[in-house]
């Protein structure tokens, strides 16, 4: 008799590699179709080259301090996602941090933060690319487009940095993407993920109103146009409509972050009023911020990033009144509106005088230039020129301190200088502060600190639990009784540091050891600012009343610090 | 009325209307009530819970009220746990289908040419009415309306035997030719189900449909529904077409209730049929091919929302039923008791039917699959269960915003409590928004204002909830009592 079945085999290690080798394979070709991979790979190599020469932002390390935090606690501790900023960059970096024990620099060198924006600005090219070839962009020209937008030096450093700029430059392209979909197909389904992306963007920056506002107007204005046979109340109903789609997103995701952020932290914008918000910072005598940029210097910074946007705009011009050219408003309205606010905020003392404030002018070549390549060959040619200029416009810019004082020191990494001595954020001496504190076994909850400058003693600590931070919904009322609330270590740093520290607003001695029931315990100096870095052992209550100049004063400030 | 008042009251009538022979009557009327359990006695809501889902729940409740005694913060925390996670993957499947429907385009009428009047087959409207004798205007109306060849045109009116109101007036006018009276005798229960099963054991028809008496279906919505029969696969058995209101503006209730509708009609059910999910049918002009519907057994006239459960016993059986883009203008409710003691009815018989349905879970799973019953579960069964629990979720949301959160953060784990705030705020967010963009959709954008007041129309719909589960629970069989299924069916 014959048997059907194929005589069974032992399962050997062969078939074991083999199985494995397969899925490698079923690995590797699904890669090679999602090219945006490559692109996530390319930023987060790069962000590991800029790590492994401790070149990082402050506010991305904040963040990552605050996720580091979060992760590290059975009881989610909402609190620090710290509403100084929004939850965007600081949520997707919690689970990735969940590792951050295993692999350090995930903590220490921001590379939680890398992976997130590596992994929007991934997204971002990716969106980008499809709006390019849905809004009818020849194959070629997309590439070129798009590359140049992935590989501008300043979108590259900001995908691997950990900052804010590229989750919010993502979800707008993305959201772009969507509302050109809707403009062309006329899909409302389409509109409304535009509308829920532009609302996703002001859980990562409040400007992203400005869009939804630009995308209100647009939407009304095509709406209006379309419905121009229907009567007048029809007219009205659909625009309304239209508009609760567009608005309705961002009022939820505002609304609840204003909410959250009330109802965890005790304050509802914590982004504008709290001694972190951009109004403190800004009034902060012997800041190197200034405040009020003059309209001259702002446009000066803006035409050495991008000056081949004037050139698209006005070919864009004269092409629309001399050859009749169909364009669409919409797009470049979603991203340019945003920057002219930003331009605004920059003149009138909003803002911060960073270049990164500009950063929105990238993506607006590429958009302008969309609109120019859809016209025909000439349009294609003087699109794919500008944005390639201008990948070397903008890196001739961040080369020059005076304009880029935070890209600076990615400039010098990138013409293979040494750039960490001339990045503000310094590790060493905070470094020692967290290795001297985790040795102490402290209760969590014990030491002082805060969200300015508490961050990168956090990220140098295996505990971070053991931090009382900024913004807990009750820290001010332990920074004005600590010893009854537990803490028994208070970090502090000079008082001239250039930002708002509240330790020093509420003991203004305490680092000159001018605070009685107070005894300095470690000290630690190192490059950046601040360079000097004490930690005081409290033995009993304080209070800011006891705060006094007084003969108490057990370390007077040394010369060599400021 | 005496026997013998009512026999001569009989006689009269069926001089005028003949009646068939009184043994078919007797025959027909017993098929309508008991018809189905001869085919399959699995498929009746005779009763409410089978003997294994009474021992089950019975079991729930044992094992919730012992741990509330021994220790209500754990009990507490597991139940709202589970409450919210199963809250929170409903509003995901509902959205799911929403969205899928929002995104599916309308099938094309131009269908319509392609059946030539003479091949148009014989056609059945079946037109259940009780108490209704303004039904007789109307019924004309509707005859002449309908663009369908007369001679293969066949509306058989359904009309409870006792009911003298309506046949009195009916006496009094000239029927159309293509009108027939049939007088239901009177028995238990008294629905429309079962009337309309009575009917069908007369139907002529290849296809066969049913109106309520107001109904304003589309003019060519029969030979619409025949043309895509013809061209639809075998196992395509059921047409649903859209229901809509026409008083919608009469206030804020129609509104909600015409939003529900557009959405249901419009979105949900598309979703549904792209998903390939089993479809449950509404109220009215579902059309069906006839001898299908005879072999299924034909309504189930102890279920109050029977034609749900026509739905999913077609998808049971591996039939097909799809969304026929055509449009059937109701009247909305307009008053709240009335909405309310409607919806309960609706909500208790969704429940009922997905008991039903849920009796033989194995068989359930063979037949529709994993995906069918996960569509079953979400539209049918979870919708009435979730509008009970959102009056008491709400409540505890209000709870937790005004302050009491040290009192609740007791009771539940704080990721239940994110995850129940996340849901609160974006859950249904995302359903308003869902609704404004449906409203978009279906064109009805001067509902779009009241779709922001929907929270208003959810709590009503949790009250009626509520007063459902309670009913069914309390009195799983109150309603065949005082369901007056032929005057409610035309509320």
């Amino acid at each position: 008799m014959t048997t059907l079945t194929t005589p069974r085999r032992d399962a050997s290690l062969w078939d074991v590699a083999d199985s494995i080798l397969g899925a490698l394979e079923m690995v590797r070709r699904a890669l090679f179709f999602i090219w945006p991979t490559y692109i996530f790979a390319a930023y987060v190599s790069c962000a590991l080259f800029f790590a492994n020469r401790h070149v990082l932002m402050g506010d991305a390390l904040s963040r990552v301090a605050s996720a580091w935090t979060i992760a590290q606690g059975f009881q989610p501790h909402l609190a620090a996602i710290g509403f100084v900023w929004g939850p965007i960059p600081v949520v997707p970096e919690i689970p990735l941090l969940w590792f951050g024990h295993i692999w350090r620099p995930l903590v220490t060198e921001v590379i939680a933060g890398s992976i997130v924006t590596a992994a929007f600005g991934a997204m971002g090219v990716y969106m980008l690319y499809h709006f390019l070839l849905e809004r009818g962009v020849s194959r070629m020209t997309s590439t070129v487009l798009t590359l140049g937008f992935a590989f501008n030096p300043l979108i590259l450093i900001y995908s691997t940095n950990g900052m804010s700029e590229i989750p919010y430059i993502a979800l707008l392209i993305a959201s772009l993407r969507y509302f050109s979909r809707w403009e062309i197909r006329g899909r409302t389904m389409d509109l409304g993920i535009a509308a829920i992306l532009v609302g996703l963007a002001s859980w990562d920056r409040y400007e992203s109103i400005v869009a939804t506002i630009a995308m209100a107007g647009v939407v009304s204005i095509i709406r209006w146009r379309a419905t121009i046979d229907r009567p007048l109340p029809a007219r009205r109903q659909t625009i309304f409509a239209h508009l609760l789609i567009v608005f309705m997103p961002t009022i939820l995701f505002f609304g609840t972050f204003i909410l959250f952020s009330w109802s965890l932290t005790g304050t509802p914008l914590a982004q504008f009023s709290s001694v972190y918000g951009n109004s403190s910072l800004v009034k902060i005598a012997g800041s190197p911020i200034i405040a009020s940029v003059q309209v001259e210097t702002v446009s000066n910074r803006l035409m050495h990033l991008a000056p081949f946007l004037v050139v698209e705009i006005f070919f864009l011009l004269v092409a629309i009144y001399f050859r009749r050219w169909s364009v669409r408003m919409g797009a470049i309205a979603i991203v340019g509106l945003p920057l002219l606010f930003d331009l605004y905020g920059l003149t009138s003392g909003l803002q911060f005088d960073f270049l990164r404030y500009l950063i929105l002018a990238i993506p607006l070549v590429v958009v302008v230039g969309a609109e120019l390549a859809v016209n025909g060959h000439a349009g294609s040619f003087v699109a794919c020129v500008s944005v390639v200029v201008t990948m070397g416009t903008a890196f001739w810019t961040i080369g020059i301190p005076d304009m880029a004082l935070q890209e600076y020191p990615y400039h010098q990494l990138m013409v293979g200088q040494e750039g960490a001595t001339l990045s503000d954020v310094q590790l060493e001496a905070p470094t020692a502060v967290a290795q001297w504190l985790d040795a102490q076994n402290l209760p969590d909850d014990s030491i002082l600190t805060d969200a300015t400058y508490g961050g990168r003693v956090i990220v140098g600590s295996r505990y971070p639990r053991r931090f009382a931070t900024s913004p807990d919904r009750n820290y001010f009322t332990i920074i004005d009784n600590p010893y009854q609330h537990g803490i028994r270590y208070v970090i502090t740093v000079p008082t001239n540091t250039g930002a708002i520290y509240p330790i020093n607003e509420y003991y203004p001695t305490m680092f000159d050891g001018c605070v009685p029931n107070t005894q300095l315990v470690f000290q630690a100096t190192g490059l950046g600012r601040p360079s000097y870095w004490r930690v005081y052992k409290i033995d009993g209550p304080i209070s800011p009343s006891s705060a006094v100049k007084s003969t108490h004063c057990t370390a007077p400030l040394p010369p060599n610090v400021f | 009325m005496s026997d013998a008042a009512a026999l001569e009251y009989y006689q009269r009538i069926s001089e005028r209307f003949p009646q068939p022979p009184q043994d078919v009557r007797i025959a027909a009327e017993e098929a309508a009530r008991n018809g189905l359990e001869g085919i399959n006695d699995d498929v009746m809501a005779k009763v409410a819970f089978y003997p294994w889902q009474r021992r089950f729940w019975i079991t729930v409740v044992v094992v919730l009220t012992v741990g509330f005694i021994l220790d209500p913060v754990i009990t507490g925390s597991i139940l709202s746990a589970f409450l919210v996670v199963l809250y929170s993957l409903t509003v995901y499947g509902r959205m799911r289908i929403t969205f899928t429907g929002i995104l599916s385009d309308p099938p094309k009428q131009d269908l319509l040419h392609l059946v030539a009047d003479d091949d148009l087959p014989m056609y059945t409207i079946l037109m259940p009415a009780y108490d209704e004798p303004e039904v007789i205007r109307n019924l004309v109306r509707a005859v002449d309306e309908i663009d369908y060849p007369h001679d293969r045109l066949e509306l058989l009116l359904l009309l409870e035997e006792d009911d003298h109101r309506t046949l009195d007036a009916l006496l009094e006018v000239e029927l159309p030719a293509s009108v027939r009276v049939l007088l239901v005798p009177p028995s238990e229960p008294r629905t429309k189900p079962k009337a309309c099963n009575y009917g069908l054991h007369f139907a002529r028809g290849k296809y066969v449909t049913i109106y309520d008496a107001e109904d304003i279906p589309q003019r060519y919505q029969l030979r619409y529904a025949v043309a895509m029969f013809e061209n639809s696969p075998d196992n395509v058995v059921c047409l649903q077409a859209r229901l809509d209101y026409f008083n919608d503006r009469q206030n804020l209730l129609t509104r909600f209730f015409s939003i529900e509708y557009a959405t249901w009609f419009g979105c949900i059910l598309p979703g549904l049929q792209a998903l390939n999910m089993p479809i449950p049918l509404g109220g009215t002009s579902n059309h069906m091919r006839t001898d299908r519907l005879i072999e299924l057994g034909g309504w189930d006239p102890y279920n109050v929302t029977e034609d749900a459960d026509l739905g999913l016993r077609l998808a049971q059986n591996g039939y097909r039923t799809l969304v026929l883009d055509s449009v059937t203008m109701e009247e909305a409710n307009s008053d709240t008791v009335n909405w309310i003691r409607q919806r309960s009815r609706w909500y208790k018989g969704y429940l009922q039917t997905w008991l039903v349905h849920m009796r033989r879970p194995r068989q359930s799973f063979q037949h529709v699959g994993f995906r069918g019953v996960l569509g079953m579960t979400t539209v049918i069964g979870l919708t009435p269960a979730l509008a009970a629990v959102n009056l008491f979720a709400g409540l505890i949301t209000v709870f937790f915003l005004v302050g009491l959160p040290s009192f609740l953060s007791g009771v539940f784990p704080p990721w239940v409590v994110y995850m129940g705030t996340a849901m609160f705020f974006f859950g249904n967010a995302l359903v308003i928004f869902s609704s404004i963009l449906a409203m978009i959709k279906m064109r009805k954008e001067h509902l779009v204002w009241a779709c922001l007041l929907f929270p208003l129309y959810w709590f009503l719909m949790a009250v009626a909830a509520t007063k459902a589960v309670y009913q069914l629970i309390v009195k799983p069989s109150y309603w065949e009592k005082t369901q007056h299924g032929l005057t409610e069916a035309g509320e």
